[in-house]
């Protein structure tokens, strides 16, 4: 796991080589930077000593362009606890006007957020929250993106954390099972693997769920080893 | 952190005895305090994350919970907990979590189950670590007598009602109570209630005084009665009933008569109606008669079991409803076949002989003669003794599958010979013998000639006394069941690792407790034969200490009052009564609790063991 050909080409290896660079840069807003004084952890670093932080947000669509982020759903996971005395949970004030649609699915009505949080200060909170840890999310694209976009990183500049998926993760442990067409939603791949259902469509729930997948899924590729971050990283990243 | 986020756990916490005492908000508080882990199938729980760390909460899966010897303790499933006895201690971990499914814990820190305890008696009660002081808690007895009082005028008035006017003659309106088998009349004019007339006026108003019959019943009736509305609780319909010495109670609900209460509908509907079926029972003249009243069981066993009278109070009722149908068999066989030749003593034996009958037991009996019959003689105890078990059958007490009966000519012998027996069984303890004196170390008169049994009892006991070999085979063989600690889910797993679907909860738990109750009386020399008095008796004569008593005694309580709750859902539900529970179809609550009940009675049977030395018999 750490001979230095193999850690050399790591996504992990890669990742802080893009963030030295990146801190080089005067582009970077400032409220951003943090994210990117912290260096990116070895691939041997075993989970139980890395802070992690499950997150969910809940948009308006599925384009970090147009659409924006309605409430955020966070919690500690430092493995192998999930701690949800550390949750935290926040509605956003909407810059467009909420599509009817996403309400029915989300709950959230333009009431409910008028008294949720300015941009700004979700960028403050989430940056704060973020800052020197690993985030796991079900298919974190969503997460990634929005953020990049709500933190103003330059384009060419990708977010400087280490994002697991438990999507992408599923999908390399299911390959081999026969199952055709599974069902990579959350819920769905909590049914097969027996864990309870639960209420969707929340992002505070959502990122108890997602912890909670995350789990047993390291559960599942670890077995009696100690949980390591590279395998976990490649799986996230392999799709 | 707003607590509506968090319906999933809330929810779940909700369900999970003793979580469901809590108020709403100390529910989303504790909610928002859990940690949530993940074991793998085969996955050990570190010891480190249980001792002194918190309380944890099977949220699905399933674990088991061993000794360190690699025994199995417990096991675990959905909403079971485990990790209070580990919460004050440090250093290892008094037991080993492995999970058998992949199992999704919760843990709640310890400071949060500290402070909730704290702020609740209920939670405290629950957590205390003693099985016993749990068990207790557990079952929040009413009282017989008070369940009754509870109630409303509604559930215990009749509604049939013998309905008069003002100038109907006197004897027509006692025609009409006859008829309608009242003991009272409510007397109408049009359709306003003016007064009351009971049979009590009759005989003193009427008869007493030799007034008219001709006259009307306006003129003996008691005017402007006393009414008490169908919700009204009973008690307060008894006050007033004692206050003005009335014997009957119109029940009035807007406007109209809806009903009448009496001294005799209160005793018919409450628990005494056990009572009442008895005396029914010493009423009936043929076997066909008694058939009828069978279905009358069923009503008490559920008005008992509705009222939450303890378990120990409902064996008695209905073993009592049993000797009743027995005598009264007897009684109607002496008329058939006239008096008995020589004298006889019928007893009961088994679970009849110590109380502890509940609807679906079969009958245990035998007879003792007082000396060797003549072959005419011996004839009639034939027939006598076939008339009885099959009635006793056709009255719902089926017949003995091990075929002890009086009807056996093998139970059905002089004094003389029961003693050999003893002396055989006592002697000779093959498999078949300890089996038989099982049965009869629970032995009851019922009818006859009561001293043929003191007798028989007698030898019995002599024999056994001081005789430790006795002893240790008939612990050993006692031992033989364990209970089923690995309680959960689909499967009853018993020490010795054998799978069954089902808890058969008489086999594997209730008889145990009896087992160990017959076994302590023998060792104090008492011949009781209830369970409850034997480990009273036990305890008296220090062959147990009072502790003990106390918890075997919990623990019997709470099986019977599962085995109980299990037996009337079958019988309303028109199925079986059977002692077959599938582990599913226990709450929560039952589960655990019949943990804390399987723990307390393994560890007197591991006592026993020692105390007896029954290993070495086995071996």
């Amino acid at each position: 796991m750490t001979g230095g050909l193999f850690d050399r080409f790591h996504p992990l290896a890669k990742q802080e080589k893009q963030r030295l660079q990146a801190l080089k840069r005067t582009d970077i807003p400032d409220i951003a930077r943090p994210l990117f004084e912290h260096p990116v952890p070895q691939a041997d670093t075993p989970l139980g000593k890395l802070e992690c932080v499950v997150l969910d947000f809940e948009t308006t669509g599925l384009d970090p362009t147009k659409d924006s982020i309605l409430s955020v759903g966070m919690l500690n996971l430092k493995y192998p606890f999930m701690s949800l005395s550390s949750a935290q949970h926040y509605y956003v004030k909407a810059g467009e006007k909420i599509v009817p649609d996403t309400a029915v699915i989300n709950h959230i009505t333009p009431e409910t957020l008028k008294g949720g949080m300015p941009p700004q200060q979700l960028c403050e909170v989430l940056v704060k929250a973020l800052a020197g840890k690993i985030v796991i999310a079900h298919w974190g694209w969503i997460e990634k993106e929005f953020m990049h976009r709500l933190l103003g990183i330059p384009a060419d500049v990708k977010v400087p954390l280490v994002f697991l998926d438990t999507l992408t993760l599923e999908k390399t442990m299911v390959f081999n099972d026969g199952v055709i067409e599974p069902d990579f939603r959350l819920a769905g791949i909590r049914e097969r693997r027996g864990l309870p259902p639960y209420l969707a469509h929340n992002a505070f729930a959502d990122a108890v769920a997602t912890g909670e997948l995350f789990l047993a899924q390291v559960t599942d590729i670890f077995g009696r080893r100690t949980p390591l971050l590279g395998p976990v990283v490649r799986r996230s990243v392999a799709v | 952190m707003e607590s509506s986020l968090l319906p999933n756990i809330v929810s779940f916490l909700s369900e999970v005895d003793p979580f469901d005492l809590l108020h709403e908000e100390e529910r989303h508080a504790l909610a928002a305090s859990v940690d949530i882990l993940y074991l793998k199938q085969n996955e050990n729980l570190p010891g480190e994350h249980i001792v002194g760390q918190g309380l944890y909460l099977v949220r699905t899966g399933a674990i088991d919970q061993n000794h360190p010897d690699g025994s199995l303790r417990t096991r675990l499933g959905d909403k079971d907990i485990f990790g209070f006895s580990q919460l004050y201690r440090e250093g290892e971990c008094d037991y080993v979590i492995k999970a058998i499914e992949n199992t999704l814990l919760y843990r709640i820190p310890k400071q949060v189950i500290l402070e909730l305890m704290d702020q609740n008696p209920g939670l405290r009660n629950h957590f205390s670590s003693q099985e016993s002081v749990r068990l207790a808690h557990s079952s929040a007895h009413i009282d017989g007598e008070e369940a009754l009082y509870l109630r409303n005028v509604r559930d215990v008035m009749n509604r049939r009602v013998a309905r008069v006017s003002m100038d109907t003659s006197i004897r027509r309106v006692a025609e009409v109570m006859t008829e309608m088998h009242r003991s009272n009349a409510l007397v109408f004019d049009n359709k306003i209630l003016k007064g009351v007339v009971t049979d009590r006026d009759l005989t003193t108003r009427v008869l007493a005084v030799g007034m008219d019959p001709a006259s009307p019943v306006s003129d003996i009736m008691t005017s402007r009665p006393r009414t008490v509305h169908p919700d009204a609780p009973l008690m307060q319909a008894i006050e007033v009933m004692m206050q003005h010495n009335v014997r009957s109670l119109p029940v009035i609900e807007n406007g109209e008569a809806v009903g009448v209460l009496t001294a005799t509908s209160m005793v018919e509907n409450s628990h005494v109606q056990a009572v009442y079926l008895i005396s029914q029972i010493y009423r009936q003249n043929t076997l066909q008669d008694l058939v009828a009243l069978v279905p009358q069981r069923q009503g008490v066993f559920e008005a008992l079991q509705e009222a939450r009278v303890d378990g120990r109070a409902i064996q008695q009722m209905v073993t009592l409803i049993a000797d009743a149908f027995n005598k009264r068999i007897l009684q109607l066989a002496e008329d058939k076949f006239g008096p008995a030749p020589i004298p006889y003593a019928w007893f009961c034996a088994g679970s009849q002989a110590r109380f502890e009958m509940h609807l679906g037991s079969d009958q245990d009996n035998g007879l003792i003669l007082q000396w060797e019959p003549e072959e005419h003689e011996a004839e009639y105890f034939k027939t006598l003794t076939e008339f009885v078990c099959e009635g006793l059958d056709h009255c719902g007490y089926p017949l003995c599958k091990g075929n002890i009966m009086a009807s056996n000519e093998r139970w059905r012998v002089p004094l003389a010979l029961w003693q050999d027996y003893v002396r055989q069984w006592v002697a000779e303890n093959n498999p078949q013998n300890i089996l038989d004196i099982s049965v009869f170390l629970d032995l009851r008169f019922l009818y006859g000639t009561e001293h043929l049994v003191a007798a028989l009892k007698q030898s019995l006991l002599a024999r056994v006394e001081r005789n430790h070999r006795f002893f240790a085979i008939l612990v050993a063989n006692s031992l033989r069941v364990s209970p089923p600690l690995g309680l959960f889910r689909k499967f009853v797993t018993t020490r010795d690792g054998d799978n069954r679907q089902v808890l058969n909860i008489k086999k594997q738990a209730v008889n145990l407790v009896v087992e160990l109750a017959r076994v302590y009386a023998l060792a104090a020399g008492s011949s009781a034969t209830e369970t409850i008095h034997r480990l009273r008796d036990a305890a008296n004569k220090k062959v147990i200490n009072q502790a003990s008593r106390k918890e075997l005694q919990e623990a019997f309580q709470f099986i019977n009052m599962v085995r109980f709750k299990h037996q009337n859902e079958a019988a309303v539900a028109g199925g079986l009564q059977d002692n077959l529970i599938a582990p599913d179809k226990l709450t929560a609550f039952e589960r655990n609790h019949l943990k804390d009940a399987f723990r307390i009675i393994a560890r007197y049977q591991e006592a026993a063991q020692q105390r007896f030395h029954a290993a070495g018999i086995l071996i």
